[in-house]
C-alpha cells in the first residue's frame, strides 16, 4: 500500500503523545512486554471462561471462534466524545422522523428531497407498516451508528445500522474483561461506565410498551435459535436485564395478544426485542414458509397489543442508497446542518460516476447495496487484478447495486500484537437507545484490524476487538 | 342490480394440526359501483376473531382455530347490489397512501417490450384513461393471437393478465392494483372467483379494468379483496400454509349461486 498517512489517536505526527492517551501512555510504557503477553493470555482465559463465541458463515472449519481481544484499550476524550454524541443523537432523532415520514404522509417525496421510486421499489420498505403508529412514534430504538476516524476533528457515520445491530455484548464483555486483567489503571483514570447498558435496555424497552398495557410490561427477547451467529448475545443480553429468551414456537397470538407458553400456563407478552429480521417475523403476513416466526404477530402489533423493537421495516432509513440522502433528511427533519459527516459515495446508476468508479476501483471501495458483514465488497488497495476485473463485471451487469466510496484513512491505534505495539485501524460502533429519552453508552464496540495494513474491521474478515474508554471530566 | 353470492371453501389440515391460523380478506367494501346489503363470513373461530383493515385498505379477519380435527370449512353467504359505473370505482374511505401501488413485486415484474409501447403511446399523445384502455386491448389482441384459450383454467388466464397489466401501468409510473372477486356469468355457467385490475387517475380515482375479458366492470361484478398482487390480495391466508399445487393436501370445493333477483 502507498505511503499514506494515517491519524494515530495516540502519537502526534512528531512523535509526542496525544492528551486522551497520556496516563496509558505511560502505563503501556511502563510495562515490560512479557507483561503485555501476559495479560493477553489472562484475557484469553477470561473470554474462554465466559463463552464468548461468535459463528463464522461460510468457513468449514470450527464454526464458534473466539473473538480475538487486544488488551490495550481506546481512549476518547471528554470533548471528542460530548461531539461524537450530539451528532449521533441528531442523526437517530432524524432517521426515526425519517420512518414516521415514509408510513405515513411522505411529505420528504412529496417536497421532492428524495425519489419516491429508491422507497417505494425499495425492498427494505415495508408496505405493512404504512399508516400504523408505533408507540412513542419511534421505530428504531436500538441503533448500532458505525463510525469511523480520519483525522483529529473528522469522523464519518459509514451506517447508521437501525434494524438489529449486534455487537453490545461484546462491549459490555470487553469492558468486564479489562477490569478483571488492570483494576489499576481504572483508579488512575476516571472511565465512563457501559455496565449501565442492560439496565437501560430494558428502561428503553418498558418505556414504549403498549399504551394498553398496566403494571410492569412483560419483556422477552426474540433469538431465531442457537444456530444463529449472535445467538450467544441473545441469551446474554436476555439474562442481563432479566428477561426470557424465547423462539417462535414458544409465542402464540390470541384474540390479538401474543402469550408465551409457560409450564404454569399462557403469560402475556408486552413487549418483543426481535432479533428476527422482518420477513421472518410472522409467516401470515410476510414469508409464509418462515418457520422462526409467529403467525399473527404483525397483527397483534397493529393492533397496538404488542411493540416490537425495533419496528419492522425500519431497514428502509439505513438502506445504502438512502445512506447518501441522511444529510439531507437531517435538514429536512430538523432544520440542521449534519454533525457528523457522510462519507462522499458514488452512485454507479449515473454515467459520469461509473466510468470515474471503474477508471480508478485500486483506489475504491465497492459494498453490495444489500451486503453486510463485510461480505461481498471489493476494498480497492488491497484488491487483485483479477478481483477488480470480476467486479467491474458485477458494476457492469448490476450498476443499481452497488455503492462506492473513497477508501477512507482509518485512523489507528496502539495495539499488541506479536512484533510489540503497532498501529492497527480501528472504527467504533456507539449504542444507543431510543424509548421515552436517547441514550447513548459512552464508548461502544472499537473493531480492529489485526492484519497489518487491513482496513477491514469485520470480525468475519480477521478483525478483533478492544476496550473502548471515554474519559469523564 | 341485486346479486346473492354463496362461496364455500374447504380445507383439510394435516393430522395433529394443534393450532391454525388464517387472514380472511373475505369482505367488500361499498364503491361507486356497488352496496353491500348483506354479508357474513361463516367459520369456526369467528366469533372470537380480530379485525382489522390491511395494508392496503382491506377489511380483514385474524382467525384462529385450535385442535382443528375435520379440517376447515368457509362459507361465505351475501347479498350485493351493483350497478354500471363504467369501471369507475372512486376513492374509497381505507385507501391507503396511492403512492404504494406503484411498487413492483415478485408477481408483477413488468415486461420491458410493453412498457417501451406504452411510453410511445403516451408521447403519441394519448390521455392517461385512453392509455389505460389501449393496454387492455392489447392484451387481449395478444391473447387472442396466441389461440391458448382452453389450455389453461379461466381463473389461472385472469390472474396473469392482471398481473401483465398492473406491471405495465406501474412500469410508466401509474399506481395499479390487483383485485379479487366474483363476476356473475351466464346462466348456463357457474360464477366464479375472478381476477382483476385497478389503475389510478388523479381526478376519476380507480378505475377497474378486466383485460381477460377485455372491459371495464359492469353490474355483474362484485368487488371483493385488492392487492399489489394476488400473493397480497389472496382471500384466505393460512398457517400451517398447505401445498397449493397438491391437490390431496387441499380441498378447496367451491359452491357458488348468483342469481339475479331483481
Amino acid at each position: 500500500m502507498s505511503e499514506k498517512k494515517y491519524f494515530d489517536e495516540m502519537l502526534n505526527a512528531d512523535g509526542s503523545v496525544r492528551d486522551p492517551y497520556r496516563i496509558l501512555a505511560d502505563w503501556v510504557q511502563s510495562q515490560p512486554k512479557t507483561a503485555l503477553k501476559q495479560l493477553a493470555a489472562d484475557a484469553e482465559t477470561i473470554f474462554r471462561r465466559l463463552g464468548i463465541t461468535f459463528a463464522v458463515y461460510g468457513s468449514n472449519e470450527s464454526t464458534e471462534r473466539l473473538i480475538p481481544f487486544d488488551v490495550i484499550p481506546r481512549v476518547i476524550s471528554a470533548n471528542e466524545w460530548r461531539r461524537l454524541e450530539k451528532g449521533i443523537e441528531q442523526r437517530v432523532k432524524a432517521l426515526n422522523m425519517f420512518l414516521f415520514d415514509l408510513y405515513h404522509n411522505q411529505d420528504i417525496i412529496r417536497a421532492g428531497r428524495i425519489p419516491e421510486k429508491l422507497i417505494i421499489q425499495n425492498e427494505a420498505f415495508c408496505p405493512h407498516m404504512m399508516g400504523l403508529n408505533p408507540p412513542r412514534g419511534i421505530y428504531s430504538h436500538i441503533i448500532g451508528v458505525d463510525i469511523v476516524r480520519t483525522g483529529p476533528d473528522d469522523f464519518y457515520v459509514l451506517e447508521d445500522n437501525l434494524r438489529t445491530p449486534s455487537g453490545v455484548s461484546y462491549m459490555l464483555e470487553d469492558r468486564e474483561a479489562m477490569m478483571h486483567l488492570v483494576p489499576d489503571l481504572f483508579h488512575k483514570l476516571k472511565v465512563a461506565p457501559v455496565e449501565t447498558y442492560p439496565e437501560n435496555l430494558r428502561r428503553t424497552l418498558e418505556s414504549v410498551a403498549p399504551d394498553s398495557c398496566a403494571g410492569s410490561p412483560n419483556i422477552v427477547v426474540l433469538t431465531p435459535g442457537i444456530y444463529n451467529s449472535a445467538y450467544f448475545e441473545h441469551s446474554f443480553l436476555a439474562d442481563q436485564m432479566g428477561a426470557t429468551l424465547c423462539e417462535g414456537h414458544d409465542l402464540f397470538v390470541d384474540n390479538g395478544k401474543v402469550y408465551m407458553r409457560t409450564t404454569l400456563g399462557p403469560e402475556r407478552v408486552d413487549v418483543i426485542y426481535r432479533r428476527i429480521d422482518d420477513d421472518f417475523l410472522d409467516p401470515l403476513t410476510f414469508r409464509p414458509d418462515s418457520m422462526l416466526g409467529v403467525p399473527g404477530l404483525f397483527d397483534a402489533y397493529r393492533a397496538g397489543n404488542v411493540t416490537l423493537v425495533n419496528a419492522p421495516g425500519t431497514g428502509i432509513a439505513d438502506d445504502k442508497a438512502v445512506y447518501t440522502y441522511v444529510p439531507q433528511i437531517i435538514e429536512f427533519y430538523l432544520g440542521e446542518k449534519p454533525i457528523l459527516k457522510n462519507v462522499p459515495t458514488y452512485n454507479c446508476t449515473n454515467v459520469d460516476e461509473r466510468a470515474y468508479v471503474l477508471d480508478n476501483l485500486a483506489e475504491l471501495v465497492v459494498k453490495e447495496v444489500h451486503g453486510s458483514g463485510g461480505y461481498g465488497m471489493l476494498v480497492g488497495p488491497a484488491s487483485t487484478k483479477k478481483q477488480r476485473a470480476e467486479f467491474t463485471e458485477k458494476i457492469r451487469a448490476r450498476p443499481d447495486n452497488y455503492i462506492v466510496q473513497p477508501t477512507l484513512a482509518l485512523s489507528t491505534c496502539p495495539t499488541f500484537t506479536n512484533a510489540g505495539i503497532a498501529p492497527r485501524h480501528v472504527d467504533l460502533r456507539p449504542f444507543v437507545l431510543v424509548g421515552d429519552q436517547i441514550r447513548i453508552t459512552p464508548g461502544g464496540l472499537t473493531r480492529v484490524a489485526l492484519k497489518r495494513g487491513s482496513l477491514v474491521v469485520n470480525s468475519s474478515q480477521g478483525g478483533g476487538t478492544k476496550d473502548t474508554w471515554v474519559l469523564e471530566d | 342490480m341485486r346479486i346473492s353470492i354463496r362461496h364455500e371453501l374447504r380445507y383439510a389440515f394435516p393430522e395433529d394440526t394443534a393450532r391454525a391460523v388464517q387472514h380472511v380478506l373475505m369482505t367488500p367494501c361499498d364503491t361507486k359501483g356497488q352496496k353491500v346489503i348483506e354479508w357474513s363470513i361463516d367459520m369456526p373461530g369467528m366469533e372470537s376473531a380480530e379485525h382489522f383493515t390491511d395494508a392496503f385498505g382491506n377489511l380483514a379477519h385474524l382467525v384462529t382455530q385450535s385442535r382443528p380435527e375435520n379440517g376447515l370449512g368457509i362459507l361465505v353467504t351475501g347479498i350485493v347490489d351493483t350497478s354500471d359505473a363504467s369501471g369507475v370505482v372512486g376513492r374509497l374511505d381505507n385507501d391507503p397512501n396511492i403512492a404504494l401501488f406503484k411498487r413492483l413485486t415478485g408477481q408483477t415484474r413488468p415486461n420491458g417490450n410493453l412498457v417501451n409501447r406504452l411510453k410511445a403511446q403516451q408521447k403519441a399523445g394519448l390521455g392517461r384513461v385512453e392509455l389505460m384502455h389501449w393496454l387492455m386491448n392489447r392484451l387481449h389482441e395478444a391473447h387472442e393471437a396466441s389461440g391458448e384459450e382452453d389450455e389453461e383454467p379461466v381463473e389461472i388466464v385472469a390472474e396473469d393478465h392482471a398481473h401483465v397489466f398492473v406491471a405495465a401501468l406501474r412500469g410508466i409510473d401509474i399506481p395499479a392494483r390487483f383485485v379479487t372477486g366474483y363476476v356473475l356469468e351466464a346462466q348456463d355457467k357457474p360464477a366464479r372467483l375472478h381476477a382483476w385490475a385497478e389503475a389510478w387517475d388523479d381526478s376519476l380515482g380507480w378505475i377497474g379494468f378486466d383485460p381477460s375479458a377485455n372491459l371495464c366492470p359492469t353490474e355483474a361484478y362484485v368487488r371483493l379483496a385488492t392487492g399489489l398482487d394476488a400473493e397480497t390480495s389472496t382471500p384466505v391466508r393460512l398457517v400451517p400454509d398447505l401445498p397449493r399445487e397438491n391437490d390431496d393436501a387441499i380441498r378447496v370445493a367451491q359452491v357458488m349461486m348468483a342469481n339475479q333477483q331483481q
